[in-house]
């Protein structure tokens, strides 16, 4: 969505973006997260890091169980599968198919393009989110960005409520604050996600997932995901019935 | 119509595609003014699509407004002919609703008519092995495979496949691979073997301009090509859906797939 036009221009002049000087490759000392991923493994429900129960508050409880009832009555109410609209943060990740990251520094920011759905993802390297006042809330929310060491932590919000938390329904407010810890493992062949959801409105206490991808220099992203139209074969990813 | 579709067309049907026909493909920049790295550093940022000629003659009538310069008319072989002629036909005679195109059935706005929406952003982002090129219009993304050659097994589809490299300081992108129901514009078809390449520089001026080349010898006569002009957008890129909120046709659905079909 877009902006309204007469404040568009106020927030675009406040907004210091790219044209950055300096070179388009990413060259620094941090990790480059450029390349193909994809999941080995998916679940269709999210699994708190570490096990234990999803922490609903009576609300969010009561949320969550009339979505799963709608859904079961009517599969076309998840229009993220219906009409494949963008999955939203954090179902995004729990994708089948690949997604492709590339890291620039001019515009500074790291960038995910999911094959999915065709979900685009800019994540950028701003110290302040833009003004929900003059940004519309978005599929994708809002993403800053900064490096804790070799962690890239990424700090989400402004979503709007046209999406679940996962595929079973899992629901949120507009107070959705997502903060992932992005970095890499094994010598760079592997993407460690680890995704915190905090949402006062249906989660009693912020409560973590963890996604694993594989590096794949052999896959390239396809880019114009059509609905109901046949997609890459994915039945070598593993539906795991637990979290991952 | 939507707004976006709309901007959309004002874009394409401009005379920004001030085109020129040509006989071949065109040849490599004689004297590239720069390397790869000062392009790249040239072409960073967001950029919109622009006219810089009037507009045709004609007004906003439906049909007008989906005119395609007539040299690609002149150029068009006889079953791409027969099947705009049916769509012009069809948007003449509907008056309640338009006729069925990709982008009224929330289709991808796709190659080769993209990225030319009026006043919408257009970015990319430069890595070593993919560049992207970001589409404001429907958050539309493509990526260019850098110093590749294409797959031999292509799966037709909305954008296509690109391959890239950079001559001096243009981009030189070339795709085929395209999904016969992607169109130039509303009603205007090509074939399984269309192929483009487009070279992208920014110019002395700081307009950056993207000159494209169409071959598709069984749908034209001759290879096709016209430049578009961009102008740089201080502003960030945003997400921006239009095609799901089309409630004309309807989109298409997990379920049930596309019903679009052009007319042919």
């Amino acid at each position: 969505m877009i902006a309204k036009p007469e404040l568009f221009a106020a927030v675009l002049a406040a907004a210091s973006v790219c044209a950055a000087a300096g070179t388009a490759f990413a060259a620094s000392a941090k990790p480059d997260l450029t390349g193909a991923w994809w999941a080995t493994s998916v679940a269709d429900r999210l699994q708190p890091q570490g096990g234990g129960a999803i922490p609903f508050t009576a609300a969010g409880k009561a949320a969550y169980d009339k979505r799963q009832a709608e859904q079961k009555a009517d599969p076309t109410v998840d229009r993220t599968v219906h009409l494949c609209l963008p999955q939203g943060v954090v179902r995004a990740w729990m994708s089948a198919y690949p997604f492709q990251v590339l890291q620039t520094t001019a515009p500074d920011q790291v960038t995910v393009m999911f094959e999915e759905n065709r979900g685009l993802r800019p994540i950028r390297f701003r110290d302040k989110h833009f003004d929900p006042e003059l940004w519309d809330p978005s599929y994708m929310g809002d993403s800053i960005a900064r490096w804790d060491g070799d962690v890239l932590v990424v700090d989400t919000t402004n979503f709007n409520d046209d999406t679940t938390l996962d595929p079973t329904g899992l629901p949120h407010s507009d107070k959705l604050h997502v903060t992932e810890r992005i970095r890499l493992l094994n010598g760079g062949r592997q993407l460690e996600v680890v995704a915190t959801i905090e949402d006062p409105e249906i989660y009693s206490r912020p409560w973590s997932v963890r996604f694993t991808y594989d590096r794949r220099d052999d896959v390239q992203v396809k880019s114009d995901w059509v609905c109901g139209e046949q997609h890459r074969d994915v039945s070598s990813v593993r539906r795991a019935s637990a979290g991952r | 119509m939507s707004f976006a579709a709309t901007l959309l067309r004002g874009a394409l049907m401009g005379a920004t595609l001030a085109a020129a026909s040509a006989a071949a493909l065109p040849a490599a920049a004689a004297a590239p003014a720069g390397d790869a790295e000062a392009g790249r550093k040239a072409m960073s940022g967001l950029w919109a699509g622009f006219n810089d000629q009037p507009r045709q003659a004609g007004g906003d009538s439906v049909i007008n407004n989906r005119r395609f310069p007539p040299d690609l008319e002149a150029i068009m072989k006889p079953w791409v002919r027969a099947g705009y002629d049916k769509y012009k036909r069809a948007a003449e005679t509907v008056v309640d609703k338009e006729p069925p195109t990709p982008d009224n059935h929330c289709m991808p706005f796709a190659m080769p008519g993209e990225n030319a929406a009026h006043g919408f952003g257009i970015q990319f982002l430069f890595t070593p092995k993919v560049t992207g090129l970001l589409i404001q219009l429907d958050s539309e993304w493509r990526l260019i495979h850098m110093d590749q050659q294409h797959p031999a097994d292509l799966k037709p589809s909305f954008l296509g496949h690109s391959v890239g490299h950079w001559e001096g300081d243009t981009l030189v992108v070339d795709s085929v691979g395209f999904d016969e129901r992607s169109q130039f514009s509303d009603g205007v078809l090509h074939s399984p073997k269309l192929h483009i390449v487009e070279r992208f520089r920014v110019n002395a001026e700081g307009i950056l301009e993207e000159t494209i080349t169409y071959e598709d010898p069984d749908a034209y006569t001759k290879p096709y090509v016209k430049t578009r002009k961009f102008k740089r957008l201080e502003e960030p890129f945003q997400e921006y859906l239009n095609a799901q909120n089309n409630q004309l046709y309807g989109c298409p659905t997990a379920d049930k797939g596309a019903s679009y079909q052009p007319f042919r």
